[in-house]
């Protein structure tokens, strides 16, 4: 039994150690290894979406840099939303030089905790890793308290057509039998 | 004297008249317009009558209360011909006032409610407008959707993000 157990564990921080940062730039990923390392974190570098993948399930990491322009077939989006499907409590932060709305939307539509775009205040990123890191965190309490677990998903395609699904398929894609549009499963309410 | 016009679904084209007090729309049952669709929150927004219009507030509502496509988030006047959006019905103030007394209109109301719902369904018919989302056609369509999936999307959004590259440079 923890001897805190009279401490609210919500008010606990975020802890993180490992950081997987995707990115295929050498300059700019050497850059954020060293500026990371500084930090006491310990980096790991994937270069593209394949490398991210195996980098995430050997290292498991505590959070994610993600760029979105990436060499190869998968973007950066994509890479994200894989991630959360295998770990829905991931925290991911966005560091892009595109300013689009439509990639912000679509970075949050993906399950992206936080954007950032390039170039970029490294004292800024800093306490965005930190505050990415806490929301998540909270997220996560909030989550197992709440016992969402056991509460089915309900969400609507943009057809109108309505959808009840089981909780752990939160973050996959189904096709709408309706209008045959891929329609994600929500991943909060 | 304000009236409220169905602009979905079966029941398209259906007057509401209102009365001259406040009033409430929402899942509730004590609600003036009751919906029972899940995106309607028990006391999802109120309407208000002036001179002017219906002045709409949103009651808290999980899905929020729209006003010509634009969430509202205070007060908002809705005048003659605007578009008032809860869950997955759409309204419009009607223009003009009632031709017809009211007290005529409730047997209507009832009428085209009771095609498909139970009495039980209907706790005070001569107050309450139940209007079930499920008797709806879906809301109206959203843009058509341009992206069949998620790869699709991100290339067009990277093929634009090159392009305004190339216009700065």
């Amino acid at each position: 039994m923890s001897t805190d157990g009279n401490i609210d564990p919500r008010l606990a921080p975020a802890i993180v150690h490992r950081i997987l940062v995707v990115e295929d730039d050498r300059d700019e990923a050497a850059f954020l290894k060293t500026l990371l390392e500084r930090e006491k974190y310990d980096v790991t570098i994937a270069k593209d979406a394949g490398q991210a993948h195996s980098m995430f399930v050997m290292r498991k990491p505590d959070l994610v840099i993600l760029d979105l322009i990436l060499p190869g077939t998968e973007t950066g989006w994509e890479v994200c939303e894989r991630l959360k499907t295998l770990e829905r409590f991931m925290p991911v932060l966005i560091l892009t030089a595109i300013e689009l709305d439509d990639s912000r939307n679509l970075a949050v539509r993906v399950g992206a905790d936080a954007y950032m775009t390039k170039p970029f205040d490294p004292a800024e990123l800093l306490v965005q890793i930190k505050q990415t890191a806490q929301e998540v965190w909270l997220r996560s309490r909030a989550d197992d308290s709440s016992g969402d677990e056991i509460k089915p998903v309900r969400f609507s395609c943009r057809c109108g057509k309505r959808f009840k699904v089981a909780h752990q398929h939160r973050g996959k894609t189904l096709t709408c039998p309706n209008c045959g549009e891929p329609v994600l499963v929500p991943r909060h309410e | 004297m304000h009236a409220l016009i169905v602009n979905t679904g079966k029941h398209k084209g259906k007057r509401i008249e209102l009365p001259d007090k406040p009033i409430i729309i929402g899942r509730d049952e004590t609600s003036f317009i009751r919906m029972t669709s899940t995106e309607v929150s028990r006391q999802h927004c109120s309407l208000t009558p002036t001179e002017k219009g219906l002045l709409v507030r949103d009651l808290g509502s999980q899905n929020g209360t729209i006003v010509n496509s634009v969430k509202i988030e205070t007060e908002t006047l809705l005048r003659p011909g605007d578009k008032l959006q809860i869950g997955p019905i759409n309204f419009e103030l009607a223009g003009a006032p009632p031709a017809k007394p009211v007290a005529g209109l409730d047997d209507d109301i009832f009428g085209w409610l009771s095609e498909s719902d139970t009495a039980t369904d209907i706790p005070n018919a001569s107050d309450t407008t139940i209007v079930k989302a499920a008797q709806l056609a879906p809301p109206p369509p959203e843009p058509k959707p341009k992206f069949k999936t998620i790869a699709d999307e991100a290339r067009d959004i990277i093929r634009r993000h090159r392009e305004s590259l190339e216009e700065k440079t």
